[in-house]
């Protein structure tokens, strides 16, 4: 094996190393903010957290492994070129791990190595203003290790005697697939995992390949599996994307659908608006009077230019705060988009929950902020010494009047405070009744008063920093359960009235029948309105049954129309007929491609099986999977036969026996002349 | 599975797009002797060595070198074999000394002499590029890296094929360099029937992927006649007599090539009452030209009329 | 040895058959004389770039027709020409070719005279100390 292992190397360091350099060049004209980077990945640090900087590593970690594994394995496949290759004292496994551990050397200065330097770099402190975390390493580890998933693939593709048009290339589809998958992993383990079993199963594909490039019945079990479930994978990959097509070409022929809702206008009315597409068709009050448009056209901007500031305070479950997925920049700080105007970058950490700043000209960390106030770089804040969001983080530039700089809204157990980062203040403004429990707490946007809401289960606190005071009101609630609510300050009534407009707890308004509740300023309750739920038509897409009729396994199909019976239903002869088609092609096709296989009756079931269960897919594996060598027409009686029996087992024996004749010359050796005798 | 077979297939058979390209080959290759593969291009000699190998499955049937299954060949059993590719194929880009050194280190039974004297014999630099060289010189090296391992059988496709003369006299040479050890067996492929003449033992012909001859080169040549058959008035079409290759009629003889086995041919011949009947010498060549072109009654190709 | 055996490929004689009638020649002809070494059968092969097999057979068919023989140890001699059959024996041995000679002449329709001439003639193509002396027939045919 270490012959094969230097040979590899010897042969492609130089690929390797013309790698190193371009990927290096690359990370460092990101690092370094070269112009031919678009400007909104330009966020105030380039870390590692950029989203735009990750999908760059996958992608050279994805080109590395594509070259490299075809590189390696492609020019050796010319047949007499692989007889020099294989035909040697050595197994084919120890070749397979030779060039493979050459390989992973390779694919390590290739895509690794520049990788590597930039997070030494970006560590370094004095480079980057933002904090780094070991923990922000994982995502590009993670997808340099999914380059060897491409790496695999590559290899299997050159190996393959396949069609180019045909399967040759799904291995690809199948990296791209776990791609995919790893690129919405929430945690680094679930996504390491993912990333582990994907290169696994490919890494054993490429050796049963490795083994027998063209006979799979012969490959280990164990490669076989992988093989099966590679091809699979880009078959699945090829449906989905089919069915993706049609979708969006039965969208585009779709006629624009109405639909209606309601919006808060700044004087505190509550408008049903209808639209089609970009066209507004009509606006009623509640009392059903209609909006005063001044014109025809351009209504939407006539009507959307004066909304409600308002403050949304949600229970449902969508809306809860998901913890920011292990890439994300928000599983590691928050910050805001733009930096303040002393050239200083203000972000929340998650790890230690204070507020850090950073200096943008010297790339230094500043110090932090915790409720007891700041704490300059260098030394330790005190244990606990740090914030309590439970989630409930909301940071957001206020640019308030008599206000310079941002402000933020941060909870800590039951007290809210604000940072005023220029001058390293923070300030409690808020804190809670012992019985309260702070839920959530949201901004008023929209507005410049820097107003912000608190809800705390019994009640909503309204708070302005403008002037200080506090507005409580109690918190509508159905049974236990607080609602979710929309609460707005409108600024037309001479007092400014306050709305709060409810829906259930589980559901925002907009979206529920719900209650409009006006108050005045001082908290009392001026008028309190039901508000019914809009029914908007479902938005089916026109062929969005065909489609799933057609493209879905046939069990699911019928197992849909038989128990659900609404989506699926059978009713429509045209839907009907339509499954009994693609149902009859589906078995047609089996039968014929299992026919020229010439598949024992156990295989048969099991592929027949397949296609029931995987519909198109299925088909679609068979055609990857099959061996088409093993049945030819016999000369004879012109039927497919087994080439592997020594029979046609349609024709009679004698017809098989092949043809002698009298020109033949068999005979054995006569003894080789006595060389003892002659020296 | 007879121990003193090198090489021993049985009903090896091998389809390719339907095609039958190998059928039902039974073939044995006694050790020591340098045997001769033939037939004409594409009657499924490389196909063949390519089973024997084990780097094509057969359809049907099997072979075995040393007495175990091609498909199951071990390192250890592969080390025993030589094989020299159709192509001459080294490592490309690497040198003829590094090819030298990388291939060495598979083989602990490396003979640097061999190596060495080979390349010398081709007249090859070690530092000249394989992809420079030419074809003759790349055979040489790749002649060089098969027989530096002394192995116990060689095998090649084709090894003269787009060689020079004087290559093709060195190949031969080194052919024969490896018989003068008497358990040293040579399976080779070919077109080139002078150098068969030279250095083969044993013959095989693959007739359309068919095996229709297998003996000792001599018994070939004895075997395969030429008759000169003349007749008073028109010749008969003596195509149809048994064991008869090609008749060729001209105005009052026929020129009859056969395969004679205990003088029934010639005693078939005289039942026509021809006038005379002449054996032809025939060259080795002409034996194998005829055996394997087209059978029956032929007109001389592109006649006048 | 002092004349260099050659042989041709693509003859219709086969190689082990030209080197033993070389030999044959050689020492009719006299160019070879009784004692003189052979080269070994390696030898010869390596020279005339042919299996060592065909020399063997070669050097193995002129043993057995005590043409040559080998001595131990030491190589492969021409032999001595001593009378290893009595006279009796040598034509009873020339009876068979002899007569199938003469049937196939007849089959061909040669006439005696016609054979006559063809067998001086081929007489005469071997050198002239070729025949021994006491057999010499007609001195005329000598070149």
């Amino acid at each position: 094996m270490k012959p094969i292992f230097w040979k590899e190397l010897q042969q492609w360091w130089k690929l390797a190393l013309g790698g190193f350099l371009a990927v290096a060049a690359l990370h460092y004209s990101f690092l370094k903010g070269i112009a031919f980077w678009p400007a909104n990945i330009l966020y105030q640090s380039r870390d590692l957290t950029i989203l735009g900087y990750q999908i760059l590593n996958a992608v050279v970690a994805a080109i590395a492994g594509l070259v490299l594994g075809f590189a390696q394995v492609y020019p050796e496949t010319h047949r007499d070129q692989w007889a020099f290759l294989v035909f040697r004292p050595l197994s084919r496994t120890h070749l397979f791990l030779g060039k493979t551990l050459a390989g992973l050397v390779l694919y390590t200065v290739w895509a690794f190595l520049p990788w590597a330097l930039a997070v030494g770099w970006i560590a370094w402190p004095g480079h980057v203003p933002a904090p780094f975390e070991i923990a922000m390493v994982y995502p590009g580890l993670i997808d340099l290790a999914a380059g060897l998933a491409f790496y695999f693939a590559s290899m299997i593709m050159a190996l393959r005697p396949a069609r180019w048009l045909g399967s040759r290339t799904w291995p690809i589809l199948a990296s791209l697939l776990g791609a995919l998958i790893l690129s919405q992993a929430t945690t680094a383990i679930g996504a390491a995992i993912a990333c582990l079993i994907g290169v696994t199963v490919l890494g054993l594909t490429a050796w049963g390949c490795f083994h027998q490039p063209e006979d799979i019945g012969r490959r280990p079990a164990v490669a076989r599996l992988a093989f099966v479930l590679t091809l699979s994978a880009g078959g699945m990959v090829i449906v989905t994307f089919g069915v993706i097509c049609l979708q969006i070409l039965s969208q585009v022929s779709r006629p624009e659908s109405e639909w209606t809702s309601y919006t808060l206008r700044n004087d505190g009315t509550l408008y049903k608006v209808r639209q089609s597409g970009s066209q507004l068709i009509e606006a009623h009050d509640l009392d059903g009077r209609p909006f005063p448009f001044t014109s025809k056209d351009g209504r939407i901007g006539e009507f959307y230019s004066d909304m409600m500031p308002s403050a949304h305070i949600y229970f449902d479950p969508s809306s809860a705060r998901q913890p920011g997925g292990f890439r994300r920049r928000d599983h590691f700080y928050v910050e805001v988009p733009r930096p303040n105007e002393f050239g200083e970058r203000w972000i929340y950490r998650m790890s230690d929950h204070r507020v850090h700043g950073y200096d943008l000209t010297s790339k230094r960390h500043i110090g932090s902020i915790g409720p007891k106030g700041f704490t300059a770089s260098g030394t330790e804040p005190a244990a606990a010494d740090h914030f309590d969001t439970k989630g409930n983080l909301v940071l957001e530039e206020s640019g308030m009047r008599g206000y310079p700089g941002w402000m933020s809204v941060l909870p800590s157990s039951n007290q809210v405070f604000s940072v005023f980062v220029e001058s390293r203040e923070v300030r409690r403004v808020l804190t809670l009744d012992p019985d309260a429990s702070l839920l959530k707490t949201s901004l008023l946007t929209g507005d410049q008063t820097g107003s912000f809401v608190v809800h705390t289960g019994k009640r909503i606190h309204i708070r302005s920093l403008g002037n200080g005071d506090d507005l409580v009101l109690p918190a509508p609630s159905t049974g236990n359960k607080p609602d979710s609510i929309q609460v707005g300050i409108s600024k037309d009534d001479v007092n400014g009235s306050v709305i709060v407009w409810s829906g259930t707890p589980t559901s925002p308004p907009d979206l529920s029948a719900g209650t409009l509740r006006h108050y005045d300023r001082l908290g009392n309750l001026i008028s309190s309105r039901h508000v019914a739920k809009i029914e908007n038509p479902s938005q089916s897409e026109p062929f969005g049954r065909q489609i799933a009729v057609c493209s879905l396994p046939p069990i699911i199909v019928f197992a849909a129309s038989v128990f659900e019976g609404s989506y699926l239903a059978f009713e429509n002869p045209a839907i009907t007929t339509l499954f009994c088609l693609t149902l009859a092609l589906l078995l047609v096709a089996t039968h014929r491609l299992l026919h020229q296989s010439g598949a024992c009756s156990r295989e048969r079931l099991g592929w027949f099986l397949t296609v029931l269960f995987g519909g198109v897919a299925g088909v679609l594996a068979l055609l990857a999977l099959r061996d088409d060598t093993a049945t030819a027409p016999c000369p004879h009686c012109g039927k497919l036969r087994l080439l592997k029996s020594p029979a046609c087992s349609h024709c009679a024996p004698s017809a098989n026996a092949s043809q002698r004749n009298a020109t033949e010359i068999f005979a054995d050796l006569q003894s080789l002349p006595d060389l003892k005798a002659c020296p | 599975m007879n121990a003193d077979h090198v090489i021993e297939t049985q009903d090896l058979t091998r389809y390719y797009n339907g095609k039958c390209v190998v059928d039902s080959l039974n073939l044995q290759v006694p050790r020591g002797c340098v045997f001769g593969f033939l037939g004409r291009n594409g009657s499924g000699k490389t196909t063949t060595i390519r089973m024997l190998l084990g780097l094509v499955q057969p359809t049907r049937g099997s072979s075995a070198l040393f007495g175990t299954d091609s498909t199951q060949l071990t390192p250890a059993l592969r080390a025993r074999v030589g094989y020299l590719t159709e192509e001459h194929r080294v490592n490309m880009w690497m040198t003829v000394q590094e090819n030298g050194h990388f291939q060495s280190q598979f083989y602990p039974q490396w003979n640097v002499k061999v190596f060495q004297s080979i390349l010398d014999h081709f007249r090859l630099k070690p530092d000249a590029k394989a992809k420079d060289l030419s074809r003759g010189e790349r055979a040489g090296l790749a002649l060089a890296l098969t027989l530096a391992p002394e192995p116990e059988l060689m095998i090649m496709d084709d090894p003269a094929l787009g060689l020079d003369p004087v290559a093709r006299r060195a190949l031969v040479e080194s052919m024969l360099y490896i018989t003068r050890r008497q358990d040293r067996t040579i399976l080779f492929s070919t077109h080139i029937l002078s150098d068969v003449e030279r250095v083969a033992d044993h013959i095989a012909i693959l007739d359309q992927s068919v095996l229709r001859v297998r003996c000792p080169l001599e018994v070939f040549r004895e075997r395969v006649r030429r008759y000169l058959v003349r007749f008073p008035g028109t010749p008969p079409d003596l195509s149809t007599v048994p064991g008869v290759l090609q008749s060729s009629r001209s105005n009052q003889d026929v020129r009859v090539t056969c395969v004679e086995k205990d003088q029934s041919v010639i005693q078939a011949l005289r039942s026509y009452h021809p006038t005379s009947i002449e054996e032809v010498q025939l060259g080795l060549e002409e034996a194998f030209i005829s055996y394997l072109g087209d059978r029956g009654d032929r007109p001389a190709f592109l006649s006048d009329n | 040895m002092s004349t260099p055996i050659v042989i041709a490929t693509g003859s219709a004689v086969p190689i082990y058959k030209q080197i033993s009638d070389q030999v044959r020649l050689g020492t009719a002809s006299g160019r070879l004389q009784p004692g003189e070494q052979l080269p070994s059968v390696r030898a010869l092969a390596e020279e005339l770039v042919v299996n060592v097999n065909t020399v063997a057979r070669a050097y193995s068919d002129l043993l057995r027709e005590g043409l040559v023989e080998s001595r131990q140890g030491r190589g492969v001699f021409i032999a001595e020409r001593r009378k290893i059959y009595t006279r009796q024996e040598t034509l009873r041995r020339l009876d068979a070719p002899l007569r199938a000679l003469l049937s196939e002449a007849a089959a061909l329709g040669i006439t005696p005279d016609d054979l006559r001439e063809i067998v001086d003639r081929e007489l005469a193509s071997l050198a002239p100390k070729s025949t021994p002396s006491s057999n010499r027939v007609d001195s005329k045919h000598e070149r």
